[in-house]
């Protein structure tokens, strides 16, 4: 049988093109709290148990030993000496998994940010031993049983009182709370954006309404139930939401294409973690059933609530 | 099977359009409904078939009073009911056939004998060839058979027919009054609203009779089925059998 309500009538043309829209735009805020829910969590475990040990580039121990009698460690004037007693206090330490000093080469990379390729190839071509940077050494901690860190910083500080733990969460605190204000904000778009097609939908269902209004009413004299004539008006809101989203979803596609190949060229550290997974993706992938499901739902419970004011 | 009992109905703030009306609609009756336009007729049948509710008084519909029925109750009671309209309301993006299947797939009816029904009373009335036409090609009368077949194609206890005979002539009108008076003997009530008295004076059957908003007892003899206990003294004798009847 044909179906009693036409799709290509009144204001409902227009609503898959509004639900492509609307999808489109839940889909990028979608993909944006994901990627950076992602993220947090990849820096949390990828910082959580690590610290970073900073051997100062000066000697002011050896320069204030007269100040200090008790400090007999190892002779500032040899920084090997103290990177390596630093290396020993750090073995014998229990709760430590792996401990491993970061090449000159390696601390030069993590400058080239602020210097650029060029001022790290002059540092690796002769200006690195002149300039004063610090030793760094990688430290990973037991995910069972971590070291005390406040017992190996006064070890340490023996050595050597301007050595440093860093242990990032000052760092991690930050960045985690931008990252969840940010996610935050990205479902209050989704919100707003269900809502905004929410209303569009209840607009478009009442012209379809009005618009078959004789139809509606000879059914409903005829016996037909309300869910009845509900579900003429659902089938056609979900057929044109499901349309709408389709087409936003692919557009999103290409967006998503797009900026990931943007992304790529920048081959920084953080923008790798951002890149979805294929879970995030397969959220995404679902977003035309949502709103289709949340069109029929809201034509559903429109002419419910219009169906109510007949007799 | 229908029955009022000082049941008023105004539309708004405006005036009464029905007032006092009492009335009782038996089982297998059938009666004609007079009264000149703007006189209320379509007003009572809307009431009868349910597509508007009293102002005051009480009404009862096959047994449910009305004013205690559940509104998820009304669709069962609305599909014992058989309209024509008088503007047909065919549904045009809807076959001949599906149009007059409609009642039926409303009322859940298996496809198979939904099919073999339709077709068949097509067949009766002279439409069995256009099937799968479009309303909008068939001749008025045409289309005047299809709304009459989508009336009465689920069986209805009571078939109402607002003005059937407004568009038609004389000759025509007398046969549609013989096809319904077949229904009538096949145990449906029927109440046909009309203007036209030389037709209702062509036929013996109870005539209920509007003027200003007030239904006017019946004129015709009442072993017919239908009372007004709004009549004086002279209608009171038809009336009786009938009220004596009183049934869901």
């Amino acid at each position: 049988m044909p179906d009693l309500i036409p799709d290509s009538e009144g204001a409902g043309r227009f609503l898959p093109w509004v639900v492509a829209v609307m999808v489109f735009f839940a889909a990028l805020a979608g993909a944006a709290a994901l990627a950076l829910h992602q993220a947090t969590g990849t820096w949390h475990n990828d910082l959580a148990n690590t610290v970073t040990v900073e051997i100062p580039p000066q000697n002011p121990v050896a320069n204030d030993k007269a100040n200090h009698p008790t400090r007999t460690e190892p002779d500032r004037a040899h920084p090997g000496a103290v990177l390596a007693a630093v290396l020993d206090a750090l073995q014998a330490t229990a709760g430590i998994t792996e401990v491993r000093p970061l090449a000159a080469a390696e601390i030069a990379k993590l400058l080239q940010p602020w210097l650029g390729n060029s001022g790290v190839g002059g540092l690796l071509g002769g200006l690195l031993g002149d300039l004063p940077l610090p030793q760094l050494i990688d430290v990973r901690l037991s995910d069972a049983r971590p070291a005390d860190l406040a017992l190996l910083a006064k070890r340490l500080a023996k050595i050597d009182p301007g050595i440093r733990i860093d242990d990032h969460q000052i760092w991690l605190g930050k960045l985690i709370r931008l990252s969840q204000s940010l996610q935050w904000m990205m479902a209050a778009c989704l919100a707003m954006i269900c809502f905004a097609t929410c209303s569009v939908v209840i607009f478009g269902t009442r012209a379809a309404f009005a618009a078959h209004l004789e139809v509606v009413k000879l059914l409903h004299v005829m016996g037909a139930r309300d869910s009845y004539i509900a579900r003429l008006f659902q089938r056609r809101a979900l057929t044109m939401g499901l349309k709408g989203g389709l087409i936003g979803l692919a557009v999103t596609a290409a967006a998503l294409f797009a900026l990931s190949r943007l992304a790529a060229d920048l081959e920084g550290p953080l923008f790798g973690d951002l890149a979805l997974s294929p879970t995030a993706l397969l959220a995404l992938a679902t977003l035309p059933l949502l709103a289709a499901g949340l069109t029929a739902l809201t034509a559903r419970r429109t002419v419910l609530y219009e169906l109510s004011r007949l007799p | 099977m229908v029955r009022f009992e000082n049941v008023g109905v105004r539309y708004g703030v405006g005036p009464e359009v029905l007032r006092d009306i009492n009335l009782h609609i038996a089982p297998g009756s059938f009666q004609f409904l007079t009264g000149a336009s703007g006189a209320g007729k379509s007003s009572l049948l809307k009431l009868m078939y349910l597509a508007l509710f009293p102002s005051r008084g009480r009404m009862e519909v096959f047994g449910q009073d009305l004013a205690t029925a559940h509104r998820r109750d009304l669709p069962a009671l609305r599909r014992r009911i058989g309209v024509v309209f008088q503007d047909f309301r065919l549904l045009q993006n809807l076959s001949v056939f599906d149009n007059v299947a409609l009642p039926l797939r409303l009322a859940g009816e298996d496809e198979k004998r939904t099919r073999n029904n339709v077709s068949e009373l097509l067949d009766w009335v002279g439409l069995g060839a256009r099937l799968e036409d479009s309303p909008d090609t068939l001749s008025g009368g045409e289309q005047q058979r299809v709304a009459i077949a989508r009336a009465v194609i689920s069986k209805p206890n009571l078939l109402l027919a607002d003005e059937p005979t407004g568009n038609v002539d004389d000759r025509i009108a007398y046969r549609l009054v013989r096809l319904f008076e077949e229904l009538h003997r096949s145990g449906t009530a029927v109440v046909v609203a009309t203007h036209n008295d030389a037709l209702v004076r062509r036929f013996s059957h109870p005539v209920l009779t509007l003027t200003d908003s007030i239904l006017h007892p019946s004129i015709a003899p009442a072993s017919n089925g239908a009372s007004n206990s709004a009549g004086q003294a002279k209608a009171k004798a038809a009336e009786a059998p009938a009220v004596r009847r009183k049934s869901g």
